[in-house]
């Protein structure tokens, strides 16, 4: 009796869940523009919303249009300091007693600046060791009136997972999936997060911070390296500023420096909020005006007026590293949504998209020069003005002169080989890669919230095969001898270091 | 007895102010759907799992029985050069360049990879051009061509991948951590130049003869091409397979030997100013009994992000490192349990102490009710997402395959992930690490004479 009834259960749950009903995906493009719902709160908010899937789960994003590219000289580093602060707590959220935590955190910041101040002037200053003390002491005294990590902890028992942040050159995000009917938690949670968030244990978090550019970019040759090409490729524009800080500046970022740049960048006029997964887009909407919309709208600030000036010479940097060679070439181009930068995905593809594109047949298989190569049209960021680049490994054996000279000849060749046929193929890829990426709730909430923050337009994707089909031939090669030139190109180089 | 009333009440008042300020309703999800998988065995005993899809694509995976656990001190690397030969050489049918030529003709893409337990080929398309692309899979399983430039090709890039593998120093610290644990065999096995230059191209055909069979093997399809439709293609497309044998593995680890390295520093040289602690020890396997309670143990000592222990006492207390964590790995006949912190040098004796104390707390010391249940509801409330995607879905059974596990294994987790307890915890981490853990440390030289005058050192030339 219980074997039957087993058996009818399955069946039920087989056939229940077989039947369950979605909505056939033709055409990716129609499915974008039929269902993405597109709204601005009445505060200036942007909202992007899908409904999709079967599964009862949303994939959740607040990305702020500001990124290193909007920092000073003097607080270079200072939008990944403030998105690592945003997990900390608000005067609600993180504290067991805001009204006595107050008075101890305006100590600590007032006793860290001093530190700050007397250790960048003289780091030998016998002031330091009776002030870290006091620190320490101050410190430890708060530590009972801190709930460490407070968002983590909520949205775990909640049932989130991938709960994390990024900060980029053009800006910075917040993601979470969490199942469909949290929605009003997550908006709850966010808003708050939104309203006062306290930035305690600045210091700690601050060594922290220390220790992952040690882990990112001291400790690995590469990432040390793109570092300083990408300093040198901008010689005035901001996206030199590495994002994490200098090694010289990070251990000195002042506090109210970070909650200057909170106040003046974090505003609705530059938010986007993306919510992917299976929702009522209407309930979605409401919830979101009646929490979101209470945050007050604020002037813009105005972005960076610094251009890049034209380049007129090759330039080279060198890094000296214990690590394998490493290389990386880079010429500046305009950003999306123009032209050139369509056509500078198209080369891309056809430079490194598969075994069959042209530098990896070459490199790879056919000289066996280099382990790995790969392209990118639109680095370090799309908001500005930015590079094409490509990078390789040189096999042993090889010279990365070598490497670097082939690189430059497969290019130019490029020019004489292509065909129309080429790029009919490479659009047939990008169709059926569109397709392939509607497969996850958190793959496509970051392509719809990467265009409506950096492109201030989700629509970006809607119109990028269209725009990609019109390219042709001629666009290349034009685009090669405009953009791909020597005068136009920095290149870096990691020369492995003799023991 | 009054006052100390009183502070009771105010101290536990003050713990849950936060919670009671913003109120969360923390009540579980009870009504998961698991999307159902339909299965099907080929007239010669080819296993096939399918998973509808509402996006208008075919991917077809195959899972071969055949991994780095299967390999010995000898052949280490022999699945690397396997599949890279394989991606390089295709099939008879499209040899070389002409394989990829022909997927991209179909705006597909192929991806061919080899895992601790098992090779996977997998070709995602448009669906219309499903029989098309199971015809392209079955010939390169069939008549793979495994030509002499490929596998030369395979071994360079090989060689080269094994030289970039020092540059990075988590690898360094992982790699030689587990060579020790393992005493260079399953999971300790460590390929080098010397075990790629002395793999011959018989080696990898003898291997492709012997574990391509159908009971070794199994396809996994998610698409909206209707599984009737599906069943037949596969059937046909796949019947020259025979039906052979499935395979397994076996680890051994030498206890008296592992408890020798348990007590030692293993330092690799590498003049950077952050270092990096690796700590380990074998684990049971995937049917062991002691697997949701080691998994419970993992959220909280490490696993569980920001809320585990060794964030909370590394990073966010004490601001020494950016990245600490644990994790463990159940496998069919064996597991590794790891913890891993990146601190600067001057504070690796402070974080390794850490670290060595959490895990001995662990094995002493009931955790408290907050992160205990803290853990169990974090597992069990993300459990939803453990079949988000019809993929992730499909992988899961494909797993249970191999591991021989029945399907109700998905459904039963949250429940047995709720009947862990406290003392459980204590024993069985008691039990992981009653043999000690293996240490490796990366860092520079100044940080090797440090802890020489603490902990035996002994150095690893690499």
């Amino acid at each position: 009796m219980i074997k039957v009834k087993k058996i009818l259960l399955f069946f039920f749950i087989t056939v229940f869940c077989s039947n369950i009903s979605y909505a056939e995906i033709s055409n990716v493009e129609s499915y974008l523009k039929n269902n993405v719902v597109e709204k601005k709160l009445s505060n200036g908010i942007n909202v992007t919303i899908l409904n999709r899937g079967y599964s009862p789960t949303l994939a959740l994003i607040i990305s702020f249009k500001v990124g290193s590219a909007d920092e000073g000289f003097e607080s270079i580093g200072i939008a990944h300091m403030l998105e690592h602060m945003l997990f900390k707590g608000t005067d609600k959220i993180g504290t067991r007693n805001y009204e006595k935590e107050k008075k101890i955190l305006r100590e600590i910041e007032a006793v860290g600046e001093t530190i700050d101040k007397i250790e960048i002037k003289n780091p030998d200053n016998i002031l330091l060791k009776d002030l870290k003390k006091r620190l320490k002491k101050l410190q430890t005294e708060h530590k009972k009136y801190v709930v460490n990590t407070p968002y983590s902890q909520i949205y775990s028992k909640l049932g989130g997972i991938n709960f994390n942040a990024s900060t980029s050159r053009d800006r910075t995000s917040y993601y979470i999936e969490l199942p469909s009917s949290r929605l009003e938690d997550w908006v709850n949670i966010e808003t708050e997060r939104l309203r006062n968030p306290v930035f305690r244990q600045y210091y700690l978090e601050r060594q922290s911070v220390v220790q992952e550019r040690l882990m990112r970019y001291e400790s690995i040759g590469a990432s040390n390296l793109v570092e300083k090409f990408i300093a040198t490729a901008f010689i005035a524009h901001s996206y030199r500023h590495p994002i994490i800080g200098w090694q010289s500046n990070i251990k000195y970022l002042p506090l109210k420096e970070v909650k200057k740049f909170y106040y003046k960048n974090y505003i609705p006029s530059r938010m986007n909020i993306t919510v992917v997964g299976k929702q009522n887009e209407n309930h979605t909407l409401s919830i979101l005006e009646k929490y979101f919309g209470k945050i007050k709208s604020k002037i813009e600030p105005v972005e960076t007026i610094i251009k890049e000036p034209k380049q007129t010479g090759e330039r080279r940097v060198e890094v000296k590293f214990k690590a394998n060679p490493y290389l990386i070439i880079g010429w500046h181009k305009p950003t999306a949504p123009t032209k050139d930068d369509y056509v500078g995905d198209v080369v891309s593809y056809l430079l490194s998209w598969g075994r069959n594109s042209k530098l990896k047949k070459v490199l790879i298989e056919e000289k066996k020069m280099a382990v790995s190569v790969d392209t990118s049209n639109g680095f370090p960021g799309a908001r500005y003005d930015n590079l094409f680049v490509v990078d390789a490994e040189p096999k042993t054996g090889y010279k990365t002169e070598d490497v670097e000279k082939e690189i430059y000849k497969i290019i130019n060749s490029l020019k004489e080989t292509i065909t129309q046929k080429d790029i009919n193929l490479v659009v047939n890829k990008i169709r059926s890669e569109m397709v392939f990426s509607l497969d996850s709730n958190m793959g496509v909430a970051r392509k719809l919230n990467y265009y409506a923050t950096t492109l201030n337009n989700w629509k970006y994707s809607i119109d990028y095969i269209k725009n990609i089909k019109k390219v042709t031939p001629e666009d290349i090669r034009q685009f090669i001898d405009k953009y791909l030139v020597k005068d136009n190109r920095t290149v870096g180089i990691l020369v492995p270091e003799k023991k | 007895m009054r006052n100390i009333l009183l502070i009771i009440i105010l101290f536990a008042s003050s713990i849950t102010y936060a919670e009671e300020i913003f109120k969360i309703n923390y009540t579980n999800e009870s009504n998961v759907q698991i999307p159902a998988i339909r299965k099907f065995k080929t007239n010669n005993q080819l296993q096939l799992l399918y998973i509808k899809d509402d996006l208008p694509q075919f991917t077809i995976i195959a899972h071969i029985g055949y991994g780095k656990l299967f390999e010995n001190k000898n052949n280490a690397g022999v699945s690397d050069i396997l599949v890279k030969t394989l991606k390089f050489g295709g099939s008879l049918l499209y040899p070389g360049d002409k394989l990829e030529k022909k997927l991209d003709e179909l705006g597909g893409k192929i991806s061919i990879s080899s895992g601790w337990e098992g090779l996977t080929i997998s070709i995602q398309v448009l669906q219309e051009h499903a029989e098309q692309v199971s015809e392209i899979l079955a010939k390169l399983i069939e008549e793979p061509n495994f030509d002499d430039s490929s596998f030369k090709l395979a071994k360079s890039l090989q060689i080269e991948k094994i030289k970039r593998s020092k540059d990075d120093p988590f690898l360094l610290a992982y790699e030689n951590g587990r060579e020790i644990m393992f005493q260079s065999q399953g999971y300790g096995i460590r390929e080098t130049t010397k075990t790629i230059n002395s793999i011959q191209k018989q080696d990898i055909q003898d291997i492709w003869k012997k574990y391509v069979c159908s009971k070794n093997m199994i396809i996994g399809v998610s698409s909206s091409v209707p599984f009737k439709k599906v069943k037949n293609i596969l059937n046909k497309k796949f019947k020259f397979l025979k039906q052979g044998a499935h395979y397994s593995y076996k680890v051994e680890v030498d206890l008296e030997k592992y408890k020798n390295n348990a007590n030692k520093v293993f330092f690799v040289s590498k003049n950077i100013p952050q270092a990096t602690i690796v700590m380990g020890s074998p684990a049971p396997s995937i049917t062991h009994e002691d697997r949701y309670v080691l998994t419970v143990m993992n959220e909280i000592l490490g696993g569980g992000g920001f809320n585990s222990k060794l964030m909370q006492e590394i990073r966010v207390k004490r601001g020494l490192a950016y990245t600490t964590g644990s994790l463990i790995r159940f496998r069919k006949n064996t597991g590794i349990f790891l913890m891993y912190a990146q601190v600067s040098t001057e504070k690796v004796t402070q974080t390794y102490k850490i670290m060595n104390k959490l895990v001995k707390d662990m094995s002493n010391k009931k955790v408290a009710d907050k992160e205990f249940n803290h853990s169990i509801s974090a597992l069990t409330n993300s459990f939803i997402f453990q079949f988000d995607t019809t993929l992730n879905v499909l992988s899961k059974y494909l797993s249970f395959w191999y591991y021989g596990l029945p399907d109700q294994v998905l459904k039963e987790f949250p429940q047995k992930i709720k009947n862990v307890n406290k003392n459980q915890i204590i024993q069985k981490t008691k039990k992981l690490v009653n043999n000690g853990l293996v240490t490796v440390i990366v860092g520079n030289a100044e940080l090797k004479k440090k802890l020489s005058k603490v902990y035996e050192v002994v150095e690893i030339k690499e």
